[in-house]
């Protein structure tokens, strides 16, 4: 079809060419964000320059030395990942169910996990925080956990509904004619097969507690418990100028991210094209 | 199938029953849940670097000299009244808290969530307009006044030739004289946020603008009170066209960034501006002066007013508190206003003479800008200490729900950016404002 | 296909969690709406439908309602259209894909605040990078908070550049789950590549877009902190939608009930939203 070889370069050259501007799309305004973050505090708001000149990592030091910086992030870390683990196992075996099983007034159930996102979620928070301190886990990170859950499961058991409901129940079917149990089916043919859609779903839930601030700002307190988003929140105060070391903060969580994701990108959803559904 | 629909049916009620009892148990949570050790939990919202380490050392020094803990908690002041609602629907309030809305405190004191700290507070003399006594008792316990007025550049001022303004008229001379294509004449927040109120209704006050009158009824439209609104927006609108370009966004790091950046030759701030331009452009730092809001006739001036006090709760641990502020207030209420020393300028009178606060570095630099102030609370001054939310005969919920609302920001907006009459922008406001509190 | 215990256990357990941690609340919302109160704490008065009948006139309540729903369809729109290419352009084997991949969900890596303090800084009426760059491309003053309709506009487009990767994510997953016989024989048939993607991808992307569709729609409609951080609801109102009328009322208005009645109101209306979606796309077919 494109055997024509100038038409082929031609269709390359497009083809990275819109990939680099995905990525200035994507990236411009953060590496904006890292170059102001290396700026010397004088120079902070007078220059525009995109290359830095001078790098200065006094926004850095401060950051480090005196505030909990660190510790937030580690917070974050636990919670975020306690949330994915949650979210992922949680909302397969949900999700399953209602796709491949008749359950009465299933959608009502699964629709009912939507209230979590219909109302302005401090309305949400702040009854959590009764129904937590009954639990006795006030001011903890499995608090948090648990009220990322309430908003990262509706969006796991969805998305992944749909990711079961799209593949075809043959498959199941022949790998249980060749003698397999419903749960070696699943784990053998539906799990690898969704795994772009787990994938999904634990990024997701890792950006929606990674990323919340209402939540962890009603049900945390302690310095000792807190998360990046407090921590910058309140570096950031009403009344200061912390801008630089805001930014700071903000490449420092980023570029663990990005890595992290650049590393995952590669692992899983590049290596499902050669999936069994090819077949 | 038949057995298996019974069950369900069993699970399903006994499941709606649970949840019922769940439901009725933990929504109203019970607001006092006993504490057995000397803890005090004090909820702080000046949450800049060096309140919070001026804390760690507080609660550090307190747990030497007494043995009680007193742990802190720093919460973003916007989010204080949320974070203390959470905190007692928990079970288990804070016992302190540092407040910057006199409205809070309100709301608290009418709740009966707060002790009075009358006696702790006799023990010293105060400032003019910061004790807020509401309901015959004084409900908190003040620190600083964070009074906003405006600053100059001394340099620029005497490149130009020009003069400190005496009144508003001047002042506005002087912005256009320093307005050209690298600097602007001044700015001021037009935005939606509370640095608005802090630094703009300044002009309205000073010309005697009332907003409510003593029974808190709105009279901003009605009397001589429209005539001199409808004056002072005008003038604001004539102030506009010296200002940058998006003041509908600007807030406190506009403020504090535009000046310190040469991007205006002056700029609303409390003396938090110093501290500012000290640390990011120490050059200008020593070329700054400041004056209050002026009148017409320069007669009567105001300042922006930014009180910030603690309040202690009603808790078991009300009497460690209390113990606490005590100790606070006679060792350490210096140690904290040296967090920020120009920006919290003293609420309390004796630090003015105290030696630890006249030895504070940044003191004993900028001694001459902490006189003016100082001079804005003494007895003969003329400066007018108001603010959108302190208005009325005393301290009560419909000011702050004005000051809470946007309807001020917009009077504003409605002029600078869809150039309606002032007029009209004065109606509209006194009308909402009635709407809101009724 | 019926349950064995397991999974009927499991699926009450899940229950169970949704009612404790999701539906509680929920009530407790709703219930404020019905009370006179200031406080979170005290238990307040009954004061029936007050609240909701003074809501309902408020001039305000229907202006936020329209710019909440043209925010909420706009932004969901374009982070559909934007999404779904970038997610072709990412699913195309290029050297370097990985890291295509790993910038294209940065912006919803990077915490709100910080997207707020950037933008604002960039659109700086005087100084802002991107001010400046359209001033020197002729294109005059770019003033974006000063104007009513530019206002929203801001907000809009920044809110489509930070959630465009959730989409772009999404659509990548449900591109690997489409088979590539599919494709081949659709060549065979000698589809071109447009016909390729209305009648082989865009069909195989079908419950994957339905459930995106949902959350970013309900998202989008309940998105508060991004507008908040950037105007708080101005100027003069022009990006104020409910979810910033019902914080401004409780929350700094101390009208917790009149906040919780915006609120009630708001997710009424959305559920009849995502009831009619759900009816119109139904993920589960009959």
């Amino acid at each position: 079809m494109t055997a024509d070889p100038f038409k082929k370069a031609l269709l390359r050259v497009l083809q990275y060419a819109m990939a680099i501007g995905l990525m200035v799309y994507s990236g411009f305004p953060i590496y904006y964000m890292m170059v102001s973050s290396v700026r010397p505090p004088q120079e902070f708001l007078k220059t525009n320059a995109l290359i830095p000149t001078k790098i200065s990592w006094d926004f850095y030091r401060t950051l480090t030395s005196r505030t909990d910086f660190v510790q937030q992030f580690m917070n974050s870390f636990i919670v975020a990942f306690g949330t994915v683990a949650i979210t992922i196992v949680v909302s397969i075996v949900i999700a399953y169910i209602v796709a491949r099983y008749k359950v009465r007034g299933k959608t009502i159930i699964v629709g009912l996990m939507l209230y979590a996102y219909m109302f302005p979620p401090l309305f949400l928070a702040i009854p959590l925080v009764s129904i937590f301190a009954q639990l006795g886990l006030t001011d903890t990170l499995v608090s948090v956990i648990v009220a990322h859950v309430t908003i990262s499961l509706p969006l796991g058991v969805w998305f992944l509904w749909g990711f079961f409901k799209a593949m075809p129940f043959e498959l199941e079917e022949a790998a249980m004619v060749d003698g397999c149990t419903r749960a070696a089916a699943f784990l053998r043919v539906v799990l690898p097969l969704s795994l772009p859609g787990i994938i999904t779903v634990g990024t997701f839930s890792f950006l929606l507690s990674w990323s919340d601030y209402t939540f962890a700002v009603v049900l945390l307190s302690s310095d000792s418990v807190k998360t990046i988003p407090l921590g910058l929140a309140s570096l950031l105060g009403t009344y200061d100028f912390r801008w630089g070391e805001v930014m700071a903060g903000a490449t420092l969580v980023a570029l663990p991210l990005f890595l992290l994701f650049t590393l995952f990108s590669r692992y899983f959803i590049a290596g499902m094209a050669a999936g069994a559904l090819k077949g | 199938m038949h057995k298996n629909g019974a069950k369900a049916l069993l699970t399903r009620r006994q499941l709606f029953a649970a949840g019922a009892a769940v439901g009725a148990a933990t929504l109203y949570a019970p607001y006092v849940k006993a504490q057995s050790k000397a803890r005090i939990r004090l909820m702080n919202t000046e949450t800049a670097i060096p309140n919070v380490e001026a804390f760690k050392e507080i609660a550090a020094a307190y747990n030497k000299a007494s043995g009680v803990e007193l742990i802190v908690d720093n919460v973003e002041v916007e989010d204080s009244l949320t974070k203390l609602s959470a905190s007692m629907r928990s079970g288990n309030p804070y016992d302190m808290s540092v407040l910057g809305f006199i409205g809070d405190v309100l709301l608290l004191a009418d709740q009966d969530f707060l002790v009075p700290v009358d006696d702790l507070v006799a023990k010293y003399e105060w400032g003019p307009r910061i004790l807020f006594p509401y309901k015959g008792h004084t409900w908190w316990y003040p620190y600083d006044y964070n009074f906003c007025v405006t600053w100059y550049r001394k340099d620029l001022y005497a490149k130009s030739g020009l003069k400190v303004p005496t009144n508003r008229n001047e002042f506005l001379a002087n912005a256009e004289k320093l307005n050209s294509d690298s600097m602007n004449g001044c700015m001021y927040p037009t935005g939606n946020t509370s640095a608005t109120q802090w630094m703009t209704s300044g002009f309205f006050f000073a010309e005697g603008v009332n907003f409510l009158d003593d029974d808190l009824k709105v009279v901003l439209d009605q009397g001589d009170n429209k005539s001199k609104a409808v004056e002072t927006l005008d003038y604001f609108n004539k102030l506009y066209q010296f200002m940058p370009a998006g003041m509908s966004q600007a807030a406190w790091a506009q403020a504090l960034g535009q000046f310190a950046n040469q991007q205006v030759a002056h700029a609303p701030y409390s003396a938090r501006m110093i501290d500012n331009l000290a640390a990011n452009a120490p050059d200008l730092a020593d070329q700054v002066g400041l004056f209050p809001y002026y009148s017409s006739s320069g007669d009567t001036a105001s300042v922006g007013f930014g009180y910030d006090g603690f309040v202690i709760l009603n808790t078991p641990q009300a009497e460690e508190s209390r113990k606490f502020m005590a100790w606070f207030a006679d060792n350490m209420y210096i140690r904290w206003l040296q967090a920020a020393p120009l920006a919290m300028q003293p609420a309390r009178l004796d630090v003015y003479e105290d030696k630890r606060w006249l030895e504070i570095p940044m003191i004993q630099k900028y001694k001459g800008v902490m006189d003016e102030l100082r001079a804005m609370i003494g007895k003969d001054s003329s400066v007018q200490i108001t603010s959108l939310d302190t208005q009325g005969k005393e301290p009560n919920i419909q000011a702050a729900k004005i000051y809470g609302s946007r309807i001020y920001n917009e009077m504003l907006q409605s002029v600078t950016l869809k150039q309606r009459s002032s007029a009209e922008a004065v109606d509209v406001a006194a009308q909402q404002m009635r709407k809101l509190i009724g | 296909m019926t349950l064995d215990w397991r999974l009927r256990i499991s699926l009450i357990a899940g229950l169970i969690v949704v009612a404790a941690f999701i539906v509680l609340p929920a009530i407790q919302a709703i219930l404020l709406s019905f009370e006179g109160t200031d406080s979170f704490v005290v238990p307040a008065t009954w004061v029936g439908l007050a609240n909701f009948e003074r809501v309902l006139v408020m001039p305000e309540f229907w202006r936020d309602l329209g710019t909440g729903l043209t925010y909420a369809i706009v932004t969901v729109c374009l982070q559909l259209v934007l999404g779904t290419i970038f997610a072709l352009i990412l699913n195309v084997p290029l050297k370097g894909q990985a890291l295509f991949r790993g910038v294209a969900i940065l912006p919803y890596v990077v915490p709100t605040v910080v997207v707020a303090i950037s933008f604002q800084w960039m659109l700086d009426g005087n100084i802002g990078l991107i001010t400046q760059i359209v001033r020197n491309l002729g294109l005059g003053r770019l003033i974006w908070s000063d104007d009513p309709w530019i206002a929203l506009m801001t907000v809009t487009l920044i809110s489509v550049w930070m959630w465009t990767p959730f989409v772009t994510t999404c659509v990548l997953a449900g591109l690997q789950t489409i088979p590539d016989n599919l494709y081949a024989a659709a060549r065979v048939d000698g589809a071109g590549p447009w016909s390729r993607f209305w009648h082989v991808t865009f069909p195989g992307l079908r419950s994957v877009l339905i459930v995106v569709i949902i959350m970013r729609g309900i998202w989008m409609f309940n998105k508060f902190d991004i507008i908040w951080l950037m105007t708080r609801g101005g100027p003069l109102g022009a990006t104020e939608h409910l979810p910033i009328l019902s914080y401004s009322m409780a929350f700094r208005q101390y009208d917790i009930g009149g906040g919780a009645a915006v609120a009630t109101l708001s997710f009424l209306i959305l559920s009849a939203f995502v009831a009619l979606f759900i009816h119109l796309f139904p993920l589960q077919e009959k």
